[in-house]
């Protein structure tokens, strides 16, 4: 497997305080990588680690296939990045902190800043000083920087803050596009389920600065399986029914309920043999797991923190 | 390092300090011949001694740049971590160290070319008016090219001098703090009290000088390793 970037028990200790501990991503080449995470987690100080801002305390970071050192410089060249709120020289024009970070970058390709403009719909408001755009419009900006330079590896730290929905949906579907069409791999936080969700191919899950999931979504799907849910009076008798009369082992007790996962299963069938067995049935119906239940509980307490949506 | 000090200069907006570089010498050219003219006028020039003109000049100018080079150090490198924008910069694939030279020899070159004009345009001033404000300017001795050397090696120490201002703007996170603190330079190192000042106390300098080295030190010093808060 070739991973474009992954760290190895990636710990960070400030006054004393460990908030990130032994965090150990792994993203693929190509990929979007979703980071989830309740506020406060621990994403952007991940993630300004892994953009040379912060240094980790222990542990390490590997990017293209380089284990990064205070002197990695060479690696921010291969990367966009925004972290926590993109800044800007508010008294120069979109355009003009475009140019600029060009510079910086030692980047000189003709027409790379007007198409970055365009992308992320900002053409007409370019040559207007930053002080006067909209917390949407720097947001914009700031995906406009950080895809400026072609970069291999893109890290947004919750890229949709102050977007509208139709902002939102213009993100998605450029990190998408980007992805697919130029092979850009992106590593995106986020709070919100439902963001990272729609794009991501696979998600990392951090809570408490602790990386308590890292699967892919397409895995996800797969077990987020449906069930049929029934109440009944005497779960023990029910229980043996399905066992004997049904032969359904795939299944799980809780109190007054029993959540069957055998997908051969019919709600007809099980109601007549439960009738049949003389086992009153007070409901019964198909449910699935959905991917909301699935993160909630890897979240755990954070329950509340995470947004669906 | 070129490079990288003119985007510096760039993004500073270096014209707004032209301008006021400018201004200062227009104000400081009247100020001094009206002064200069004072003096004679009282005569007081002579109880002074003839290098009056001199050293009065040399503290004008120095006392406007030391707070100028403050002002420009709490924009160029205290401003960049209020506003986020060292983050940004430490994000680029430039070596930190780097980042902050330029910052500072972009401040530095800039005031110390400033503060030179600033003294060659005031001399000139004084020795094109003598004729009409009959100030004694014998000792401005513009052929001499000692007078420039001297000139020089007084203005690069004396912009040097104010660079103290910024590990107090850095350890204080505040620009106001940087300002403060070069005025505060300005006062001990430009300032009289009666007849005791330590303008022409070389050892003080030297002190200065010091100190101004570890501040640079300090500024520097695991920067490559330090986290951007």
């Amino acid at each position: 497997m070739t991973y474009i970037l992954q760290t190895d028990h990636l710990t960070k200790t400030i006054g004393g305080r460990q908030i990130i501990k032994d965090v150990s991503l792994h993203v693929k080449k190509g990929e979007i990588y979703g980071f989830l995470g309740p506020n406060g987690a621990g994403k952007s100080t991940v993630m300004k680690m892994l953009a040379n801002l912060w240094k980790p305390t222990s542990g390490s970071i590997e990017m293209f296939g380089e284990i990064l050192t205070p002197s990695s410089y060479g690696v921010l060249k291969r990367m966009g990045s925004i972290i926590e709120f993109p800044c800007f020289y508010e008294h120069m024009t979109g355009r003009e902190n475009l140019r600029l970070h060009c510079e910086y970058m030692g980047y000189y390709s003709p027409g790379c800043i007007e198409e970055a403009l365009e992308l992320l719909d900002l053409s007409s408001s370019a040559d207007k000083k930053v002080k006067s755009y909209s917390l949407g419009m720097k947001e914009r900006l700031g995906i406009a920087r950080a895809f400026l330079c072609r970069p291999e590896l893109l890290i947004l730290d919750e890229p949709t803050n102050g977007l509208d929905p139709a902002g939102m949906k213009r993100i998605r579907t450029l990190l998408k596009n980007m992805s697919l069409e130029r092979g850009i791999t992106i590593l995106v936080s986020s709070h919100i389920l439902s963001e990272i969700e729609s794009v991501a191919d696979t998600v990392g899950v951090i809570c408490r600065g602790e990386l308590t999931k890292e699967i892919a979504i397409r895995e996800i799907e797969e077990m987020s399986l449906s069930y049929i849910e029934l109440s009944v009076l005497d779960v023990r008798k029910a229980a043996y029914l399905l066992t004997e009369n049904c032969g359904i082992t795939n299944f799980k007790i809780l109190e007054d309920k029993i959540r069957i996962y055998d997908p051969g299963a019919s709600t007809k069938e099980l109601t007549k043999a439960l009738a049949l067995g003389d086992v009153d049935v007070t409901s019964i119906g198909k449910k699935a797991e959905t991917l909301e239940d699935y993160f909630l509980k890897l979240t755990g307490e954070a329950k509340g923190h995470v947004e669906i949506n | 390092m070129l490079k990288l000090i003119k985007l510096e200069w760039k993004k500073n907006n270096v014209g707004k300090y032209v301008r006021n570089a400018l201004i200062t010498v227009a104000v400081l050219v009247p100020f001094i011949l009206a002064m200069a003219g004072e003096l004679e006028g009282a005569q007081t020039v002579e109880s002074y001694g003839s290098g009056m003109i001199n050293a009065s000049i040399d503290l004008f100018a120095n006392m406007c740049f030391m707070v100028f080079t403050g002002a420009m150090l709490s924009a160029f490198i205290v401003g960049a971590y209020e506003n986020r924008t060292m983050g940004l910069m430490f994000s680029y694939p430039i070596r930190r160290w780097k980042i902050l030279v330029s910052k500072m020899l972009a401040v530095w070159i800039f005031n110390f070319a400033a503060v030179i004009v600033c003294k060659l345009v005031l001399y000139g001033a004084v020795v094109l008016t003598k004729s009409y404000t009959h100030v004694t300017a014998d000792s401005i001795r513009l052929t001499d090219p000692f007078f420039y050397v001297q000139m020089l090696v007084g203005s690069a120490v004396m912009v040097s001098v104010s660079f103290l201002a910024l590990p107090v703007g850095l350890m204080a996170r505040s620009s106001k703090a940087a300002v403060i603190a070069s005025v505060v330079v300005v006062c001990f190192t430009q300032g009289q009290i009666g007849q005791y000042t330590l303008v022409n106390n070389i050892g003080f300098h030297a002190l200065l000088l010091a100190l101004w080295a570890v501040a640079v030190f300090l500024t520097l010093r695991g920067v490559e390793t330090r986290d951007v808060m």
